[in-house]
This record gives structure tokens, sequence and C-alpha cells, in this order.
């Protein structure tokens, strides 16, 4: 997209003061780093007057020129950040969609930017952190309150009455569409399908809730991004994704996303939405976790094998797989 | 060829040159691209020593033929076992399933040694 090209900058400055209705510079624009299935901008513009006046920091997100199979576009994605924001989500404030491909080529989305760190490996070497696991399990508390009947959401369409085998028949799928051989990763399929519970409840799930996602600043949650899987779900597979040993960044002592105690959060997130955790099923669904994650890694693989998207960080990823699938193996055992 | 100690190649004497002589003088917002080179370089590496990682061994499929009780060559053959899979062939508690429990952590292992041997380490729980 080239943010920094002349062109595209004044493009953009011309939607932004449209939008914002007032006379517009852009001050600043950087690519951040991240984001395997998007592109991110970091934005800094002055509005003139109306009620965008001032200053503003933002984040320009856009669709990168290659997909993930189950990965929403821009337009979904911030639909999804106003509902959340609405919700009391922590979220960076959603501002402005642009569908238009005259502006940038593709849709993008501003949203204000967040302070602080995302960045796993570093979070995960910091003390046990009680306080951000509190904030943590609060948020997706509030996440799990947005419910399939909320306006506003009919793009993430009808919620699977059996999401555990509606996942088992995704993941099936993806693999079949790669062409991908992956015997472990069956054999975890096999596993969730022959021991899938009953759900519960549905509600809105993230779908990518786990540290790395997760802005902290000053050691308390600024901001829950990457809102591109969410969809309706068993809130219990959220706590399962955040608490599977893949996304601990190595940091295995401290079960809740490489960070705190499990027990911590879990007693927050009860307290917060009044309700139990079902604990025996957390185990089902942290294989879940590392059969999707082993999932995803295969697609982000296969994009870079393809030649679509030659990338060192996406060739990467797929060898990340054998870690996940020693895991899949070691949890769900050889009885 | 390939220095079996791993330490005089050239895929690992131009990583050490990366990691200790140059990645102090690279930017920091370059860092995260510069050690995803560096790890690159030793995957290749012990691909060159020890095999592909996508490239199963012999003895691989030679146990899946004889668990299957079929002749067919690979691929088909994991196609057969993830059919079976699928089918719930290996639901049941059997010595069968133990036996394709084994044979996959196997290869998951030595998929490791190639994509990172570190974790095999770090594990506790086997």
């Amino acid at each position: 997209m080239g943010l920094n090209q002349p062109e595209t900058r004044s493009k953009l400055a011309a939607y932004v003061a449209r939008v914002a209705d007032s006379p517009v510079e852009i001050t600043e624009t950087r690519k951040l780093s991240g984001g395997a299935i998007q592109e991110n901008w970091a934005l800094d513009v002055v509005v003139e007057r109306g009620s965008w006046a001032g200053a503003h920091q933002l984040v320009l997100r856009q669709d990168s020129a290659t997909q993930v199979a189950a990965s929403r576009g821009r337009s979904d994605e911030f639909y999804l950040l106003k509902a959340a924001h609405a919700a009391g989500v922590r979220v960076p404030t959603p501002c402005f969609l642009c569908e238009d491909p005259d502006v940038l080529g593709r849709p993008f989305f501003l949203m204000h930017r967040l302070a602080g760190t995302a960045a796993g490996h570093r979070l995960t070497k910091a003390d046990d952190n009680p306080d951000l696991i509190r904030e943590l399990a609060e948020n997706l508390a509030r996440i799990h309150t947005i419910l399939p009947t909320q306006p506003g959401l009919a793009f993430l369409g009808t919620a699977s009455p059996e999401p555990a085998l509606q996942a088992v028949r995704d993941y099936r799928a993806y693999l079949d569409a790669m062409g991908a051989q992956r015997p472990a990763i069956e054999y975890g399929l096999a596993w969730l399908q022959e021991n899938a519970p009953t759900s519960d409840a549905i509600t809105l799930c993230h779908r990518d809730y786990r540290t790395g996602n997760l802005m902290v600043d000053d050691n308390h949650l600024s901001g829950i991004l990457d809102w591109e899987f969410a969809g309706w779900g068993d809130p219990l597979e959220d706590i399962g994704w955040f608490m599977a040993k893949c996304w601990r960044f190595g940091a295995n002592h401290k079960e809740a996303g490489g960070l705190g105690a499990r027990d911590h959060f879990y007693a927050a997130y009860e307290h917060q939405a009044g309700q139990t955790i079902d604990r025996t099923q957390i185990q089902y669904w942290e294989v879940m976790a590392h059969v999707r994650w082993a999932t995803i890694a295969c697609q982000q693989a296969a994009r870079h094998r393809s030649g679509a998207e030659v990338s060192l960080e996406l060739a990467l990823t797929g060898y990340v797989v054998p870690e996940l699938e020693y895991e899949i193996l070691q949890m769900t055992g050889a009885g | 060829m390939v220095d079996p100690t791993g330490k005089t190649d050239l895929l690992s004497v131009a990583r050490h040159v990366l990691r200790d002589e140059l990645l102090s003088e690279i930017p920091a917002d370059k860092k995260y691209q510069a050690l995803m080179v560096a790890n690159a370089m030793a995957i290749a590496g012990r691909e060159a020593a020890l095999g592909r990682l996508d490239t199963p061994p012999p003895h691989y499929i030679a146990s899946l033929l004889q668990l299957l009780g079929k002749q067919e060559p690979e691929p088909e053959i994991v196609a057969l076992l993830i059919g079976d899979l699928r089918d719930g062939a290996f639901n049941a508690n059997t010595e069968r399933r133990k036996t394709l429990h084994r044979i996959l952590l196997e290869e998951a292992r030595r998929q490791l040694e190639i994509s990172n041997p570190r974790y095999l380490g770090s594990d506790t729980s086997v």
C-alpha cells in the first residue's frame, strides 16, 4: 500500500478531511510490525475543526493481499470493535471505516492508537501480575455478555448449537482445502470429536484472546486487539485459548497466558460474570486451541509456499506446527 | 559436505556472525527480522544435516503400513490413515491406538529436532 508515498498520503488525507468535515494534516505515517493477516500503520493526524478537532494518534488497519480462512475483513472487524466498545470492553476506540477502493485500494478502518506493548516475549518475562490477570478476566467476561440476539452483528451469521463439533468440521475442511496431511492434528481432531462437550451458553467469542494481542501499559491492560477471528461460540473456547501452553511464550509456570495464575483468572472472571466456570471442560478447549493454532499455522505457511505472499514470518510459522502437534499428542494421550 | 558437529558449516558460521557481530548494530525496529533470519538459518542447517521436515523417514512410513496392514506408497498411506481417524477407527482404547500414538509421537519428536530442538529440552512432561 505504501502510505509514505505522496499520492497515497494525499488520497488518505482527503478521505479523513471528508469524514471529519474539516481540513486535515497528516503528520506521521509509519508501518507497524506484526499482523500476518493485515497491515497496520501508525497514523498521526491533526484535524483543524469540528467534532474531531485536535491531534489524533491513530492506527490504520487494512486487509493484506491474501487472507486466512475464517479471518474477517476490516468492515466486520470495525463493527465488532464498536460492539465491544459499547459493551464496556477495553478496546481501541473505532473511528472511521472506509470501504471505497478508490482511497487505498482495499478496505481499511481507523482506530485510536493505544499506549503500551503487546509483545508476548517481553510481557511474559515480567513477574506474576495479579492486577493484569484480573483486568484480562473481567474484560473477557464483558465480551461474553454479547449474545447472538444483539442487533448489528448479523454478519456473524447463525450460531452453531454445537460449537465444538462445528470447529472439528471446519478445521478438517481447512486442512483438506490446503491438501495438508497432518496425522497428529487429525489424531487431535478425532479426540475432540469423541470428547465434544455440549455447550451451555453461546456468546460472542474473541477467538484470539491471548498474550500478544493484548496491549499492556504500565502493568495494566490498555486494550484488546485483533478481532478478526471473532464469532459466536462457547465462551470456554476463549478461556482455553488464553490458557493454552502454546500462548505462554515459554513462561509455562504462569498458566494464565504466561502472565499469572490460572486460579486468579478464573476467580476474577467468575466474579465479573456472576457464573461459575466449568473447569472440567477447560482442558478440552486447550486441546482445541492447539489443534486450531496448528491448522492456522499450516494455512499461513501455505500462503507463503503458494507464492501468494512470500514472507519469512509466514514461512517460519510452518515450523511451529511440530511443537503444537507434540502438545496435542501429549494432551490427548494414547488411551 | 555437512560438518557433523554443525559448527563449521557455512550456514552455522554465517548465523553466528549475524547473531554475535551484526545483531547489536541492527536498529531496534529491524531486530525481530534479523532474529527471524538467524532462526531460518538454524533450521535450514538442521534440515541439511537431519533431513527435511516435510519428508518423513522410511521407518515412519513402514510403521504406518504395518499398522494399517496396507501396501500403498506415501502419500496414499497417510491419506488412508487420516480417513480411518476421521471414521473413528482409532477411537477405542486399543493396542492399535497406542501404537499409532507412539508412531506419531516419534515423528513429532523427529520434526522437533529440526524445527526447535530446545523445545524438547524445556518440556518436563516427557
